[in-house]
């Protein structure tokens, strides 16, 4: 059962047609894992907190680095793991998640890697230069089919973002089709396979 | 006609209003029917007009002291 | 060079591209009445649980300046009228567009096609985001797509008001892609940006300005803010 504060802080999800409280509920009883704090990772979970994802494991024990992780870990927080510093973090926007941090664990170099619970994929999501990569996959994209070349913050905006709402797809439609899109200058295209397996 | 459930949203504000009643057609069962008590203007519009929106019947109401009584049943 | 951005509205929209427009060293000036609400949360990813009750714009400028030490945000707490402008569009480069109502929607159309600002729309509802860059006088407007407000009645109902809120994050993004775009002389404009976060699909929808368009048409009616023009229409 939703509670009075439940009901109003996820108004505009129960007003969906698609969700309604019993979406909700779900949203609440769903649980997911984040390798990879990086800018994608942190608009994802930030966003699935704000859903009201009731369980969010992080892992990532690298530090934060000078700059912070924007919109999620300030600067302050430079050197801290970055697992450690998103706690708090997503605490503050949502008493509703419990979140916890697996170290040592694994984590993603590049981009995140989200494993919704129940999922048979996992969601890969990673920002290069101006171009957003977001998809379900057995296997992240390996680094070497990565070119060279920071992301803006707006690509990791757009695939972190996207990596949320294909999460939350999942939750409450039950919908992982696999095959890792490439999203760039408003458009999108299928992401060649792999070469190098 | 009897009503499988009763809930009261004068004391909320759109859209709190409509998603309290969403949430009780939830929890009652297709062709039951909810019996609505609400106050003012805007819920008396939109409450009527979102229930058939999404595919409820709206069976009628009834002005009284202390607000209006809206009946829908719900849809599939 | 400075540049300044205007950006209008700090809920769901606007707390998607502030973050990302600081992080780009840019000014920016946000407008935005609101005070932050519990039903925000799901959503406008700058504020907390302990913002509720607090000035948007106050909450926002706070989480700008953790995130971006030295970020220079000027936070107003109004509601855009006429008579702010052209005054508030001084020095600005471009403008964000992220309201939640016609009337503002129009009414920012508007004013940048007069001022000749060029601006970028953002719009959100349910599942589905849209985003247009505007370059006034050369790329379709706001009103050569959508004319004018809506009639009473025709206003989406409450029901309406759901949406996704990870949608904000996409559509933000998108927005600022399209700023920068404006603010470093690439191609924008003349074209309607769709997402549909249900089915993942996206589209976009070529346009171009209409030469009978009221206000950035050849022969405009529209060539002052008349605030008479910016009202939400009352349902009888």
């Amino acid at each position: 059962m939703l509670t009075d504060a439940q009901i109003e802080r996820y108004a505009r999800h129960i007003l969906l047609r698609e969700v309604g409280g019993s979406g909700q509920r779900r949203l609440l009883a769903s649980e997911v894992r984040l390798e990879g704090i990086s800018p994608e990772g942190a608009w994802a979970v930030l966003y699935l907190a704000l859903a009201g994802v009731g369980r969010i494991v992080v892992a990532d024990p690298r530090p934060v680095p000078a700059g912070g992780i924007p919109p999620l870990i300030p600067p302050s927080q430079a050197g801290r793991p970055r697992d450690a510093a998103a706690v708090p973090a997503l605490a503050a926007h949502n008493p509703d998640v419990r979140l916890e941090v697996e170290a040592p664990g694994t984590w993603s170099e590049i981009g995140a890697v989200l494993r919704p619970k129940g999922a048979d994929l996992l969601l890969f999501a990673r920002a290069e230069g101006e171009a957003s990569l977001v998809g379900w996959a057995e296997a992240p994209p390996c680094p070497a089919c990565a070119p060279a070349g920071e992301a803006t913050p707006e690509a990791a905006a757009l695939a972190g973002s996207l990596a949320a709402s294909r999460v939350l797809g999942f939750f409450l439609f039950g919908e992982a089709p696999a095959g890792i899109l490439r999203f760039e200058g408003g458009r999108k295209e299928a992401l060649a396979p792999c070469p190098h397996r | 006609m009897t009503v499988a459930r009763t809930v009261d949203i004068r004391s909320y504000r759109c859209p709190m209003t409509w998603v309290r009643v969403k949430l009780a057609l939830e929890a009652i069962a297709p062709g039951e029917v909810l019996e609505v008590l609400l106050s003012g203007e805007e819920p008396a519009r939109n409450i009527p007009r979102s229930a058939a929106d999404e595919g409820h019947e709206v069976l009628g109401s009834e002005e009284g002291p202390e607000g209006m009584r809206l009946w829908l049943r719900k849809g599939c | 060079m400075e540049r300044t951005v205007l950006v209008v509205g700090a809920g769901g929209l606007g707390c998607a591209v502030l973050p990302l427009l600081a992080a780009h060293g840019l000014r920016i000036r946000v407008y935005d009445a609101d005070v932050v609400s519990l039903d925000n949360l799901q959503r406008q990813l700058l504020f907390r649980t302990a913002d509720v009750g607090r000035p948007k714009v106050e909450a926002a400028a706070d989480a700008l300046a953790r995130l971006f030490p030295g970020a220079r945000i000027e936070a107003v707490g109004e509601r855009l009228v006429p008579e702010d402008f052209p005054a508030v569009l001084e020095g600005v480069d471009v403008v964000l567009d992220g309201s939640d109502n016609f009337p503002t929607r129009f009414l920012v159309n508007d004013a940048c096609v007069l001022a000749g600002k060029p601006l970028v729309h953002g719009g959100i509802l349910r599942f589905t985001g849209q985003v247009m860059a505007i370059l006034p006088g050369q790329t379709a407007c706001y009103r050569c797509l959508f004319e004018d407000l809506p009639p009473a009645g025709a206003v989406p109902s409450c029901s309406e008001a759901g949406v996704l809120g990870a949608l904000c994050g996409i559509v933000g993004a998108r927005m600022v892609a399209q700023a920068r775009a404006i603010l470093e002389g690439r191609p924008a404009g003349d074209e309607l940006w769709i997402h549909d976060a249900r089915t993942g699909r996206t589209r976009m929808v070529p346009l171009s300005r209409d030469e009978r368009c009221a206000v950035c048409g050849d022969a405009p009616t529209i060539v002052n803010l008349d605030a008479a023009r910016y009202v939400e229409a009352r349902a009888a």
